[in-house]
């Protein structure tokens, strides 16, 4: 497994700073001024840069062969396009429902994404799944919401809390989902 | 942001100013209440250029305002019940799915519960016969409703105290 997933931990290596700064942000009481967000949007471009690798590599060294290739592809490409869109949202101050549109997008493709590892009966352990599930709905769901206009408290305190956990689900993939560090959970199949 | 204003108008009293508005759909803008007039600053773009804009509405020119709400988010509504489809599908398919499926289901039950428990505020301006329509984030329409009140309340009150 180690082998056929490789590429993971250098995408999450990417996606862990985006999570952790937005996470510390909202529980720090950023004012979010331009300066703050051309700040976030540098650790949203190498979460898009480290994850479009990852992707890049599934389909090259197509490791697991086409179908299982592509999908262990599509899941970190959605989520660099996103953090692309986000990078340039908060770098040039652009309206930010576009992004909360594409996020609450991918919330489905994600899921059935998701649901296509126990369709092709690829026997990734549970914890991974649990990851997956952290990112999309609920990590997604919380972005279409806070760049939606529904900025309210309770809203940003979810998105704070459910970036903490992506960071904490990013972290369990980069060493223990990846391979590296054996998994804690049985395989989904 | 007030600090701003203050500067910005020096000879006027600054009763509150806001950031990150939607006017008339349009990103960017932020406002304040004087006690003169409402004034909106904000960069639009298009076709990749800047142009600053500026609107300015004089208290005394405001015929009426309110707080409008949107009762329904389609977009979460719709996304709740993708969401469900999803669960209930795969778990269908393929029965080892049926924890995540739960999960799924259950989220978007919780996005169809939110798309008719969260409100969308609008602030609508009517003057000069036109309706300027604000949006902000979470509370700050009705936030800037209550300081348009209070200041609207104090020029009426100084000119019947004038009178």
């Amino acid at each position: 497994m180690a082998e056929v997933i490789g590429a993971v931990p250098l995408g999450m290596a990417g996606l862990i700073f985006p999570l952790f700064a937005w996470f510390y942000a909202i529980f720090a009481k950023y004012e979010l001024k331009p300066e703050e967000l051309k700040g976030i949007a540098i650790t949203e471009l190498i979460a898009f840069i480290s994850l479009l690798f990852q992707a890049s590599w599934h389909i090259i060294a197509n490791p697991f062969g086409a179908v299982v290739s592509m999908l262990f592809s599509t899941i970190p490409a959605m989520y660099a396009f996103i953090w692309l869109l986000a990078f340039f949202t908060h770098w040039f101050g652009l309206d930010p429902k576009p992004l909360g549109d594409c996020a609450l997008c991918i919330t489905i493709s994600e899921c059935i994404a998701t649901a296509c590892f126990f369709v092709l009966g690829i026997g990734l352990p549970w914890q991974v799944i649990i990851d997956l599930i952290i990112y999309a709905p609920f990590t997604t769901l919380g972005f279409y919401l806070v760049n939606h206009g529904y900025g309210g408290k309770a809203v940003v305190y979810y998105v704070g809390v459910i970036c903490f956990l992506a960071w904490l689900a990013t972290i369990d993939l980069q060493f223990w989902g990846a391979g590296i560090l054996p998994a804690y959970t049985p395989p989904i199949v | 942001m007030e600090e701003l204003y203050r500067f910005l108008v020096p000879e006027e009293v600054v009763e509150g100013a806001f950031e990150n508005l939607w006017v008339q759909g349009r990103y960017g803008f932020t406002g304040c209440v004087t006690n003169h007039r409402v004034l909106f600053v904000g960069t639009t773009r298009k076709m990749g250029f800047e142009k600053e804009r500026i609107i300015e509405i004089p208290l005394d020119a405001i015929s009426n305002f309110e707080v409008k709400i949107k009762e329904r988010d389609a977009k979460l509504f719709i996304a709740g019940v993708l969401l469900i489809g999803v669960g209930i599908l795969f778990s269908l398919l393929v029965p080892q799915f049926a924890p995540a499926g739960i999960v799924y289901a259950g989220a978007g039950i919780g996005c169809i519960v939110l798309s008719r428990k969260l409100k969308k505020k609008y602030l609508v301006i009517e003057a000069k016969g036109l309706a300027l329509r604000i949006e902000g984030i979470g509370d700050i329409a009705e936030e800037m409703a209550s300081t348009l009140r209070r200041a609207i309340e104090k020029v009426r009150s100084g000119v019947e105290r004038e009178s």
